[in-house]
């Protein structure tokens, strides 16, 4: 119990930590795509990354880290999804590109 | 005396091949461009610019070798995909790239307000990139002038409205004049080294 308290409280702190230009790539990479290819997320998860039911693309804003990496893991290995420009997106992106984009998008207050 | 003639005439065939040889139709295109020369009428339209809300026709568009695609921003593969390959060539292109512009027809525009088309479109962030948005009959005449199919099926719920468009990439020269059509921006493995050498040909000779 206490370490679970401590592990959270580890993640949290991490959590905050992430660099404001860790943050400031997951944002452009949202809006504008990488140069490796990936496409601009919100041309499909919407232009507040709010979701599009039209495309089938979930909201993203306020997603946990850890479940935008473990969601862009599953779909890079073809786990989850069924659209394959996403699948292609999420094996293009880096490491470094995930997490700056996890960190990104927890930054976004999620709608209560 | 007979065999010098025929030689001399071998020699004016052969001089004549060479000059034809020399001008334009000695370029060969990609293999994922289909040449429309003499198959479709000039570039001819009336729409909305969604970026300035002005009414645009193809005079606009003169003096750039000008792209013409049909598609929707709620397209969930190959819309997207067309353009991020296409702002791939315009990077390509470097210099010429400026030379050029893409249009971008929504064929929903009861969806696609002018605000949403633009905003999507600079996502992209291409400057060459045009959104355009025509009221039904603009629309369709200009799909229709082009062999261009598409169909909306509205429906309340997001997931069933449905809406098909064909996917080729319509390329017309600097004084409008149909060239050839790119079917493989949305494929598998578009040759976008390919395609951007057509295009540069086009931007620098004015004629495929
Ligand atoms: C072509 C449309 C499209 C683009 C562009 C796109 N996505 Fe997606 N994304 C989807 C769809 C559709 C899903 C739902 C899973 C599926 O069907 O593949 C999805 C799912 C996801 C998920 C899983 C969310 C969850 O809670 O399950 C994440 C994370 C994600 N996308 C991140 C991104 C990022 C990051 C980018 C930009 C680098 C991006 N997407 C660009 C269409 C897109």
């Amino acid at each position: 119990m206490r370490s679970h308290l401590a592990l959270i409280a580890l993640a949290l702190s991490l959590m905050a930590a992430a660099p404001a230009s860790q943050i400031q790539l997951g944002a452009t990479i949202m809006a504008h795509g990488t140069a490796s290819g990936a496409l601009p997320c919100m041309a499909c998860h919407g232009g507040h990354l709010q979701g599009n039911p039209a495309i089938g693309a979930p909201r993203l804003a306020g997603l946990d880290p850890a479940v935008t990496l473990a969601a862009l893991k599953a779909i890079a290995s073809g786990k989850m999804g069924k659209n394959y420009v996403m699948a292609n997106i999420a094996r293009d992106l880096s490491p470094t590109q995930r997490q700056a984009v996890a960190a990104y998008l927890a930054s976004l207050k999620s709608r209560s | 005396m007979i065999n010098r003639r025929t030689l001399w005439r071998g020699g004016l065939a052969l001089s004549s091949t060479a000059l034809l040889a020399a001008c334009h139709h000695a370029w060969t295109l990609d293999a994922q461009d289909v040449s429309v020369r003499g198959h479709f009428p000039a570039l001819q339209f009336q729409m909305t610019d969604v970026a300035t809300g002005k009414i645009v026709t193809q005079a606009n568009f003169r003096g750039f070798v000008t792209l013409v695609y049909f598609g929707y921003t709620n397209c969930p593969d190959v819309c997207p995909l067309t353009l991020a390959e296409m702002v791939k060539i315009i990077g390509l292109l470097g210099k010429d790239g400026p030379k050029l512009r893409f249009l971008f027809v929504t064929v929903d525009p009861e969806r696609d307000t002018a605000p949403i088309l633009a905003k999507y479109l600079h996502l992209f962030g291409a400057t060459e990139l045009v959104g355009l948005r025509g009221n039904a009959a603009q629309l369709s005449q200009f799909a229709k002038s082009l062999h261009a199919d598409y169909a909306v099926h509205p429906a309340a719920n997001p997931a069933d409205y449905t809406v098909t468009h064909s996917a080729a990439v319509y390329v017309f020269n600097q004084h409008g004049k149909a060239e050839f059509i790119c079917a493989g921006l949305s494929a598998q493995h578009p040759d976008i080294a390919g395609i951007t050498r057509d295009l540069r040909h086009l931007i620098k000779t004015g004629a495929i």
